[in-house]
């Protein structure tokens, strides 16, 4: 089978990767920083600068997936990764849980 | 028996493409036609109490050609077991690429023959239990945007939660605003899995068997709440109509129903 690369769609999609991986990792100190706030482990003040730091990384990632014009592929990229949780998800428990017929 | 006729590409059509089996009916054996995959014409093989549906092909499988050749093909199919629905009221379809080929000395024809013969009473079973029934896709889909602010203008718990934002700085309110998230998630979870619960228990109530088909992904403005498939008897068909209807009356909810179809979900 032939493959054709064209040299956007490659960079596109590979910066698409690094930046839906990065805001993965985003996504796990924003829920590392909501336990800390569970847990009552940080000042009020600590609280708010880290509140403020986390909406500064939202807005930057904004922003740059406008710029790099990769909000697309980062999209594609989640929504294969979570496609990929839910079928094995589903797949685990789906037809336990429903009791039915299931594909 | 058609033997060896050539094909257009040169290949020889020495194989049988069956589309799916009927009931023997003495009366009607006729050709259906050259409604067949790129126009071959689809005929009728009978062996004791069940026909196949098949044209004359080369011993290799269907592929190449390109996706809308590929969908031209699959439509042909489709459309040649509709046809067959309506003549003998019942069709067990054979998925796409069933081709019966020469081997051990015997031609396609000849296979064929034997394995309607060996199969016989298996596959009348299977044809008569599908009999006055039909496959239906339900598929039942949500926007979003409406489910959530349904959510958080029902929700205590969230309009709590938006007058303490309010009183907060810019930092601790951006946690107040996950919070917000984290129960409107919850509350759309738990809703999405009622629905899923209704619609199977309203398919199911009108249908033989129900089969759930994966959700295929949607948009931000249309998410896939439910994908079935129902295997209706056609006596029963209206009452699937009618909760359909019942379901794409509701807020924010649009239901798609397909069929009559051939039972390709059930055979």
């Amino acid at each position: 089978m032939n493959v054709d690369i064209d040299g956007d769609d490659l960079r596109t999609g590979l910066v698409g990767l690094v930046v839906a991986l990065a805001e993965i990792v985003k996504e796990t100190l924003r829920l590392q920083a909501m336990r800390r706030l569970e847990a009552g482990s940080l000042t009020e003040a600590e609280l708010d600068r880290l509140g403020q730091a986390l909406m500064d990384l939202d807005d930057a990632f904004e922003r740059m997936k406008i710029e790099l014009g990769v909000a697309d592929a980062v999209r594609s990229v989640r929504d294969g990764l979570d496609q990929a949780v839910e079928d094995l998800v589903g797949t685990l428990i789906g037809v336990e849980q429903l009791g039915v017929e299931q594909r | 028996m058609t033997g060896t006729r050539p094909r257009e590409d040169g290949r020889q059509s020495v194989a049988r493409y069956v589309y799916g089996i009927v009931p023997a009916d003495e009366t009607d054996r006729n050709d259906l036609g050259d409604i067949g995959l790129d126009g071959s014409r689809v005929r009728v093989v009978t062996q004791g109490r069940v026909s196949a549906l098949v044209h004359d092909c080369a011993a290799q499988p269907y592929d190449g050609g390109g996706e809308s050749v590929a969908a031209a093909r699959v439509l042909a199919q489709h459309e040649v077991l509709l046809l067959a629905m309506r003549r003998w009221g019942v069709v067990l379809p054979m998925t796409f690429n069933t081709i019966v080929a020469p081997s051990d000395g015997r031609s396609a024809d000849d296979s064929l023959l034997h394995w309607l013969a060996d199969e016989n009473v298996s596959l009348r079973a299977r044809v008569d239990a599908l009999v006055g029934k039909a496959e239906f896709g339900l598929q039942v889909f949500y926007v979003p945007a409406a489910f959530l602010r349904r959510i958080a203008e029902e929700s205590a718990e969230v309009r709590r939660l938006e007058e303490e934002a309010k009183t907060k700085t810019a930092g601790l309110a951006y946690f107040t605003r996950q919070e917000i998230n984290k129960v409107l998630r919850k509350e759309l979870d738990e809703g999405i899995r009622d629905l899923v619960t209704t619609v199977y228990t309203g398919a199911r109530a009108c249908s033989d068997r129900v089969t759930i088909e994966k959700v295929k992904r949607g948009t931000d403005e249309l998410m896939m709440a439910v994908n079935l498939s129902c295997l209706v008897a056609l006596v029963r068909a209206d009452d699937l109509q009618a909760f359909a209807v019942e379901m794409s009356g509701r807020d924010g909810l649009t239901v798609r129903l397909v069929g009559p179809l051939p039972p390709y979900s059930f055979c």
